[in-house]
């Protein structure tokens, strides 16, 4: 169901309305309101697949189960040994009982997973695509972001982080709530668990904050990044030896603010419908394009995919006994602080490769996350060179005019990583690397653009300035701590309509000078 | 206590108000961006206002603009004997068409449609029905609040409209409608419609050189240059044979009420220039096929006047205004040959005689109607491969110029193979032209085309 | 088995990362002072200096916020063992 239309307007409407009507009269059960909605989301997105998504709801939440009752036995029979020995003993015996069954879940669902994502991809490798093993499924809506979550889940109830859900109605809300569908966040279960269940009253100034937030995820994702979509195409799509690098990186530049414009939109959109229920997913973006250094700005970027990678497979990965061993090896040949960031480069490099991957099993992806995990281990690595190096050049890294050289260092850097992320012909990739370094040919960019017009060009990149304008403003209030939405909700009437007014026009003017049919990017995870 | 109750009355008024002032507030600034945007003197705005001065009709045309430049009311009626309305508008899509032909049947009860199929019609794959497109909003202004609310439930809801951004977009009527992205545009716009302006002259000064006609058809005295930048096609990368399961579906919706209701339904191919026929052919003569075969099964019959016959109408290459429109020549020649057609299918002759096969009308070609180039910049220079479009029985000759100056330089003499290689002296951009003539003529060329290329 | 004090994690930590104060920073981790390298370079150490292993579902912010809770943390898991 696409955010931009009647049909979801109307379902947000009926949904709102019964939601805030059953907490007001019953008082309670405004979470069944939210699972039917979702259901209902689902369906309409393609019955099918609501099998996939139950599937996976079912199989995890029975697994938590079975891990609770694991660790139950595990108490009982220790309590009842009789000496320390046979406690470890069994100790042991359960907790390899509880890895056997978290591996069954996590095997069953990464295959479904991959299946549905990979299967023709690796089909075509075998050059075997067009056989009947070829699956003519369609992703089902949401499944690289619920199969995490999910995963994220049983990985805790492993832990015993938190005790598992017993209602299957309750859980299968975690895992189904619609505003994460599209393209996430990937939330937490013991973030969402107190929020989904517990009463919400209808608060304006919530709902008046939550429509600010969607409007704001509207001017991204239309006034920004959907208007410069065409230009984007017909710089970045037909590359030949004659296209020349200012082409390419003026291309690529424009790509990166698609990119930030609509994934970050979007999300806007969806964390402003869920705030309207009251309730609050997870940060997703924090002004990524004032990271410091290539790690941090992972840290601001598609966050919750991060802090995902972080807990579930970066640390577990890094402190193994393997990696361990691997460091001490390190410590003793080639210095203190090499072999403490061994294992966490090696961690590092291996969720970056998971991460590009999830993006697609195509090779520049493979390449993207190979970049990303590289460079971030290898400034790590480095850290005391760079370190020693600033003090030789007595540069004052604490001082304003370095954090300005460490953002656009990293901007750069970003941008590099985006040519592995957009051109996905390994022989386009390596042409742009050429002709952005031996043929700028900045004389020739007027002349290519006009060979390779795109309709209201001009009216298109002033729309998208202005709306970067406005986004730029608002990024560097919030990086300096100010809660913008706050500010501007208590602006004079006069101010706040001013914006209202003009974020509408903007949206409206997108679709009457851009050409796209509408869709987010991230749609088809 | 009168006090708090007064108060509570106002703490639970004030946020209703607001937001009925924010509402009030965002309605005059879609008001006034529809003042300023939505153009004055549109296409479908004479459609409409002329349509209402129609006293009687029996035929109503529909379509896209190359129907609305083709089909002359007046010349029409004169070869048909019929009276005539010509309700085609700039990409009219197939949900349009029917909502016209439909308004036109309770107004005035017509016998027959004329209905035009292009390609881009019948394969519109972004085909999202839209409730708020210019034709239906200005048909809304004539009929009226309960017609115009009926059609936006049957665009929304029946055929699908809901489900995307021109469902929302509808309120917002100048997203849809709108002047050129251009400042002096907007500024001419609003200016043309405070100084009492007619639309009539509206219509033309958004368009110069565009002179309506009346009675909805509107085109160009002026004549295609085949070799300037004007002639193009629109389907160099598309699949043009490919029919769009739901303009199919619409299609034979529209056949079936017609029928149940006694509306003699024909469909009609309007002639496009020579090399548009002749760029894909195989794609064309496919589409073509498929689109007979849609209509016989619904009982509609179709004539494609790309390959009609000179006896019934003669299509040189000044029928053209422009790459994808027939000029006030051609379409004088089009609205008798289509009144003559009907005539004689009303009295039974067989009027398919009256049509080329696809082969025949190749062989009828006896010229170059124009040529295009593909270029592409690889290690070992330019590579330059001209298309040209010829008959089936003409031998085309090629020859590759530089830019020298005023004039043109030979870098590649005339040949048979349209392809060339050409490398420069250095990296830049290059001039070049492509001439062509039919082999063993001594003109020194008969079509050209001009590029750039990067190298 | 000697009892590891306080300041025995204090000086590993500063070996890590010497610009931090330890004693009065109390967001080491929610406040972005340790990244993830940093958590496992400290792990590392641990591993190293007192022989203790810190499993992946001990890395929770309670754990790293400050010294003091990664003495807690360090002191707990020596007596499990």
């Amino acid at each position: 169901m696409s955010l931009y239309s009647l049909q979801f307007v109307l379902f947000l409407l009926a949904a709102l309305a019964a939601y805030f009507a059953v907490g007001r009269f019953a008082g309670r059960g405004q979470w069944v309101v939210l699972l039917v909605a979702s259901m209902g989301f689902y369906f309409a997105c393609g019955w099918q697949n609501l099998f996939f998504i139950l599937f996976t709801a079912l199989t995890t939440w029975l697994v938590g189960l079975a891990l609770s009752r694991l660790d139950q036995a595990s108490k009982e029979a220790r309590d009842q040994a009789a000496d320390r020995a046979q406690k470890k003993a069994l100790k042991a015996q359960f907790q390899r009982r509880k890895w056997l069954v978290l591996l069954a879940a996590l095997v069953v669902n990464f295959a479904v997973l991959g299946y549905v994502k990979y299967w023709n991809t690796l089909l075509g490798f075998l050059g075997a695509q067009d056989t009947f093993l070829a699956s003519k499924l369609l992703l089902p809506l949401g499944i690289s972001f619920y199969t995490f979550m999910s995963v994220g889940y049983v990985i805790d109830c492993y832990n015993g982080k938190f005790p598992p859900e017993r209602n299957f109605a309750r859980y299968l809300l975690f895992v189904s709530y619609f505003p994460q569908l599209i393209q996430g966040p990937i939330n937490r279960f013991d973030d969402m668990v107190t929020q989904l269940y517990e009463r919400h009253s209808f608060d304006m100034q919530n709902a008046r904050s939550a429509l600010l937030l969607i409007g704001f995820g509207l001017l991204k994702k239309y006034a920004i990044a959907d208007v410069l979509a065409s230009i984007i195409s017909n710089s970045l799509d037909t590359i030949d030896t004659g296209t020349p690098g200012s082409v390419i990186v003026f291309g690529i530049l424009l790509y990166t603010i698609q990119q930030y414009g609509d994934f970050s939109g979007g999300i806007d959109m969806v964390r402003g419908v869920s705030q309207l229920f009251g309730i609050q997913m997870a940060d997703n973006f924090r002004q990524p394009y004032f990271a410091t250094s290539l790690a941090d700005f992972w840290r601001r970027w598609h966050i919750t995919l991060g802090t995902w990678m972080r807990d579930y497979v970066f640390y577990p990965l890094a402190v193994r006994p393997s990696l361990l061993k691997l460091n001490k090896w390190g410590t003793a040949h080639l210095g203190k602080h090499v072999g403490r960031t061994l294992s966490a480069c090696i961690g590092n490099v291996v969720v970056f490769l998971l991460v590009g991957l999830w993006h697609g099993a195509e090779v520049h992806y493979v390449l993207w996350g190979l970049y990303n995990g590289v460079v971030i281990a290898a400034s790590d690595m480095l850290r005391p060179a760079f370190a020693g190096l600033s003090r030789v050049l007595h540069v004052n890294v604490d001082s304003a005019g370095y954090r300005v050289f460490a953002i656009l260092r990293t901007f750069a850097l970003v941008n590099v990583g985006r040519y592995f992320d957009r051109l996905a012909d390994s022989g386009d990739l390596m042409l742009a690397f050429k002709n952005t370094i031996v043929n700028f040919n900045p004389g020739s960019f007027m002349s290519y653009l006009h060979m390779h017009p795109t309709t209201n060009f001009t009216a298109c990149m002033a729309l998208a300035f202005v709306g970067c304008i406005i986004v730029f403003c608002v990024s560097v209030a919030r990086e300096r701590g100010v809660d913008a939405n706050a500010r501007i909700l208590a602006a004079p009437a006069p101010l706040r309509f001013a914006l209202y007014g003009l974020v509408m026009a903007m949206v409206g003017l997108s679709f009457s000078v851009g050409a796209t049919g509408g869709g987010f990017l991230y749609a088809n995870f | 206590m009168p006090t708090s109750s007064a108060t509570c009355t106002k703490r639970s008024f004030a946020p209703a108000a607001k937001l009925l002032v924010a509402l009030v507030f965002l309605t005059l600034v879609n008001a006034a961006m529809s003042f300023a945007f939505e153009p004055y003197g549109s296409k479908s705005q004479l459609v409409w206002t002329d349509y209402t001065a129609q006293e009687q009709l029996d035929t109503v045309v529909v379509g896209s603009s190359v129907m609305q430049h083709a089909l002359n009311p007046d010349v029409f009626d004169e070869a048909a004997g019929a009276v005539s309305y010509n309700m085609s508008t700039p990409m009219q899509t197939l949900i349009e068409s029917f909502v016209g032909i439909r308004t036109a049947y309770e107004d005035h009860g017509i016998t027959r449609a004329v209905l035009s199929l292009t390609p881009e019609v019948m394969n519109w794959t972004t085909d999202r029905p839209n409730p708020g497109s210019v034709f239906l909003t200005q048909r809304a202004k004539v009929v009226g609040p309960l017609e115009a609310a009926k059609t936006w439930s049957y665009v929304t809801f029946d055929k699908g409209g809901v489900t995307g951004p021109n469902s929302l977009n509808c309120f917002l009527p100048w997203v849809s409608n709108h002047t050129p992205a251009k400042p002096n545009r907007v500024l001419k716009n609003i200016k043309m419609k405070l100084d009492g302006t007619s639309m009539y002259k509206a219509s033309e000064v958004n368009e110069p050189g565009w002179i309506y006609r009346g009675r909805g058809c509107g085109n160009r005295d002026s004549v295609l240059d085949y070799d300037s930048d004007e002639a193009r096609t629109n389907f160099d990368r598309a699949d043009i044979s490919k029919v769009n399961v739901r303009s199919e579906a619409m299609l034979r919706e529209i056949a079936a009420w017609c029928q149940e209701r006694g509306i003699d339904l024909v469909a009609v191919g309007v002639p496009m220039p020579v090399y548009d026929v002749l760029g894909r052919f195989d794609q064309y003569c496919k589409l073509q096929d498929r689109i007979a075969a849609i209509c016989s099964d619904a009982g509609v019959d179709y004539y494609d006047f790309n390959l009609v016959r000179p006896e019934l109408m003669q299509i040189p290459p000044e029928s053209f205004c422009d790459y994808a429109h027939l000029g006030n020549q051609g379409s004088i020649a089009f609205s008798q040959a289509l009144g003559r057609l009907l005539v004689e299918r009303d009295k039974g002759e067989d009027v398919r005689a009256l049509f080329f096969s696809p082969d025949e009308y190749r062989a009828s070609i006896g010229y170059i109607s124009a040529v295009f180039v593909d270029v592409g910049s690889q290690a070992d220079g330019v590579h330059v491969h001209a298309r040209a479009f010829a008959g089936s029985q003409v031998k085309v000759s090629y020859q590759l110029c530089e830019k020298d100056g005023d004039g043109w330089r030979e870098v590649a003499t005339w040949q048979d193979s349209p392809d060339f290689v050409y490398a420069p002296a250095s990296h830049g951009t290059c001039k070049l032209r492509v001439n062509v003539r039919v082999a063993g003529s001594s003109e020194p060329f008969e079509h050209y085309r001009e590029f750039t290329a990067v190298y | 088995m000697d009892d590891i004090t306080y300041e025995d994690v204090v000086e590993l930590l500063q070996d890590v990362e010497e610009d931090i104060d330890y004693d009065t920073v109390t967001d080491l981790v929610d406040g972005k002072h340790l990244d993830s390298f940093d958590i496992i370079a400290i792990i590392n150490a641990i591993s190293d200096e007192f022989d203790i292993t810190v499993s992946a579902k001990d890395i929770v912010p309670e754990n790293f916020n400050s010294a003091r809770a990664i003495h807690s943390l360090v002191v707990r898991l020596a007596q499990e063992d």
